[in-house]
């Protein structure tokens, strides 16, 4: 066995030396003028493509992102300790670009193509990290639904793929997990997941790759990922080469994910980058450009007409904000360029409401065009339920009485209130999500206590996946809830409500 | 006067007459007409119990009808639950052979898969690691071996190629 | 005057380095001044540089790219 590998590889070289043509080597060269802070300017290298990669004694790459007629300014992307003054760079004539594929499939990359899962990759094609969105006449609007599998979302804040959806809140709220369950969720889908990790420290993302391999993610995902150790070029670069990945399968009509985490490093990542070219600074000491930086990202995500393919890309950009404030500069730039917002809130958070989405605040422009049919019968008064509820909800902390039409008001949005909450990585799918909330519709709920709603919609769940498997299978594959199936759907739950409180008196 | 001389007999008999026709009319109110409507009164209600007893026994009829059909259309009905409880078991246990296969195949390719990508691995390396030493070999042969008239061709070549500015 | 440097390994005779000069007057169409560096790491050939452009024909850049492509 081993002698034949030995054969094939020295067979293989054999041709490839055969094959070899000798060529002068010719190019421009210019030399390190000034090395500091992770800038260097170059000197004798002119007519560089604006974000040309050069490459530098030892392999180093830096970006090209300051021309002028005395020379080019380049970030470096790795480590700075091997370029000396004196150096010669080499100009590489390439504008940085990424292997797109399926090959990378399952990989971890940094937003130069390299990968680091240690082993090799083999590509055939790269596209560059900036190109130009689709236009206007090469989209078509949002239709269908990109199932987060948390029902406080897909009930009441929808998504369609294709569209950019904000998910935005303070530290430790749960803006990746949430993130991180619309990936395990997109299992039995054909969409392909792009998780861009931006500025996080290393432990989180290793982290994050373990859950999604252990949860058979990372078989239609991928990582691209630039630590908070890496340089502010590596970290602006990040979200640009994951979007030009998501491109390339784009391309080939496939439906994408894009979780960019997060945005709010990035705007650092390039104000330290543009602060330290010297380019004048802005409001909050950003350069004048940031809203660009992100609306030319986040414009990428599309979704793309028939004669163009036909496929998507949906992204959910995660904002950080500081003690709820969304009124900040970058995340106020954000929100006017996305769909729509998921707003987390810590004080929901720390109350138990997880996920903690804020439902008043959180909103989805696309709507229920981006909702499968048996949710929207199910769904449609949740959202002012809801907000009667917490208008009312004041009333219940003084503990004083209330008329009959108020009190089942309150009740009612308790009861909603529990049924939202959701652990973590435990997708609903649409039909367990439609039994629910049709149940809620039709007072399958009331009388049952709130610390008993958990384990109630956990056995009503088990009890239909036994005795219902039929309508699941109808409402899985045609994701409409006929007239006849709720008739059915209800009456099954009012037997497995029998039976509980029969269960219960015993 | 003589024709008035009418005898006692007759006289009697024309006030017996006078007496039993007063006496028939009297009977005739005062008792007939009630009796007749105590015997119509009467024969009415016999008819009427009549006919509520034919009601009842129709009721009892209808009633015993319905029960029947009651019990067959249950007993029909008992067979659809568990034809119904059949296909839904069978359903079921289909679903999970279905998913456990799945599952079992998942595992294998998962395994070729990896196994796959540590062999490609281990070749990609053996590959770096030979071409590393043969190139290493050949500089330091080449090293030894380059003389001037060697030098001298590939100058040669060159400015023969380039005659001019370059681009 | 422009300044042409040639790097070139110790087996490169004086004759040849002469040819390399007089070819490089010819193609800038003018006087040069040349400096001359000794490298035996290039293994052969030499490489000039003039103006910012960098003429690399030593034999080590190219058993480097053929290292290289060779690899994949």
């Amino acid at each position: 066995m081993q002698d034949t590998e030995i054969e094939k590889i020295s067979s293989f070289l054999k041709k490839r030396v055969a094959e070899f043509h000798t060529e002068p080597i010719v190019y421009r060269s210019g030399k390190v003028a000034t090395v500091g802070d992770g800038v260097v300017r170059v000197s004798g290298l002119p007519d560089r493509l604006y974000g040309e990669l050069l490459e530098f004694d030892g392999g180093v790459y830096g970006m090209a992102l300051d021309l002028s007629e005395d020379g080019v300014g380049a970030v470096l992307m790795d480590n700075a300790d091997t370029v000396n003054v004196g150096d010669s760079v080499k100009g590489t004539g390439v504008v940085a670009d990424m292997p797109i594929g399926n090959s990378l499939i399952g990989r971890v990359l940094d937003p130069i193509g390299r990968p680091l899962d240690g082993m090799p990759l083999e590509v055939k094609e790269h596209l560059p990290c900036e190109t130009p969105a689709p236009t206007i006449m090469q989209r078509r609007p949002v239709d269908k639904p990109l199932e987060t599998g948390i029902m406080a979302i897909d009930s009441m804040i929808p998504i369609g793929r294709g569209q950019r959806e904000l998910i935005i809140g303070d530290r430790q709220t749960g803006k990746t997990s949430i993130a991180i369950d619309t990936v395990i969720n997109q299992k039995d889908s054909d969409v392909i997941c792009i998780y861009c990790a931006i500025g996080q420290k290393a432990s989180n993302i290793a982290q994050i790759i373990d859950t999604l391999k252990n949860s058979g993610a990372m078989e239609y995902s991928l990582v691209v990922a630039a630590t908070a150790s890496d340089s502010p070029a590596m970290q602006y670069l990040a979200p640009y080469s994951a979007c030009a990945v998501a491109e390339g399968f784009m391309k080939n009509g496939r439906d994408v994910l894009v979780i960019y985490d997060d945005l709010s490093k990035h705007a650092v990542a390039y104000r330290t980058m543009s602060l330290l070219l010297h380019r004048p600074p802005g409001r909050e000491a950003f350069p004048g450009d940031v809203f660009y930086l992100h609306s030319r990202l986040l414009e990428r995500s599309a979704c793309m007409s028939e004669e163009f393919g036909g496929g998507s890309i949906t992204a959910m950009p995660i904002i950080e904000t500081m003690g709820g404030n969304i009124s900040a500069y970058i995340p106020t730039n954000v929100i006017s360029i996305t769909d729509g917002q998921i707003y987390l809130e810590t004080e929901l958070f720390h109350s138990g409401v997880r996920p903690a989405v804020n439902t008043g605040l959180s909103v989805s422009r696309v709507g229920r065009a981006a909702q499968h049919k048996a949710m929207r019968k199910v769904s449609g008064s949740l959202r002012i339920e809801l907000s009667q509820y917490r208008e009312m909800a004041v009333f219940t902390r003084f503990g004083s009485d209330v008329d009959e039409s108020t009190g089942k008001l309150l009740s009612r949005g308790h009861i909603l209130t529990e049924l939202l909450k959701q652990p973590k990585s435990r997708p609903y799918s649409l039909f367990e999500q439609t039994a629910l909330l049709l149940a809620y519709r039709n007072n399958i709920f009331d009388g049952v206590e709130d610390s008993k709603i958990k384990s109630f919609s956990g056995e009503m769940l088990e009890y239909l996946h036994t005795n219902c498997s039929m309508l699941e299978n109808s409402v899985r594959t045609s994701g409409d809830l006929t007239d006849e199936d709720e008739k059915k759907l209800g009456e099954a739950l009012n037997t497995f409500k029998e039976s509980y409180l029969n269960g219960e008196h015993q | 006067m003589d024709g008035l001389v009418i005898s006692d007999a007759v006289k009697d008999l024309i006030i017996n007459i006078i007496n039993i026709v007063i006496l028939f009319v009297i009977v005739k109110t005062l008792a007939y007409k009630p009796i007749k409507k105590f015997l119509d009164d009467r024969k009415a209600k016999i008819e009427n119990q009549l006919k509520e007893a034919n009601d009842a026994k129709a009721q009892a009829d209808a009633a015993e009808k319905q029960y029947s059909q009651l019990i067959a259309d249950s007993k029909a009905k008992e067979a659809d639950i568990i034809r119904e409880a059949e296909k839904q078991a069978k359903v079921n246990a289909d679903a999970v052979i279905a998913n456990a296969k799945k599952t079992a195949d998942g595992i294998i390719e998962k395994a070729k898969a990896q196994a796959k990508q540590e062999h490609d691995a281990k070749l990609a390396a053996m590959k770096d690691d030979i071409t590393d030493l043969a190139f290493g070999i050949s500089s330091r042969i080449l090293s030894r071996e380059v003389d001037s008239k060697d030098n001298m061709r590939i100058a040669d070549e060159f400015f023969k190629q380039h005659t001019g500015s370059a681009e | 005057m422009k300044t042409v440097i040639i790097t070139a390994a110790e087996n490169m005779s004086d004759e040849t380095y002469n040819r390399i000069c007089s070819g490089f007057k010819e193609k800038l169409g003018e006087d040069a001044e040349f400096k001359r560096i000794t490298d035996n790491g290039i293994i052969g050939g030499f490489i000039a540089e003039v103006d910012g452009e960098i003429y690399d024909l030593s034999i080590s850049s190219q058993l480097k790219k053929m290292q290289k492509e060779i690899i994949g």
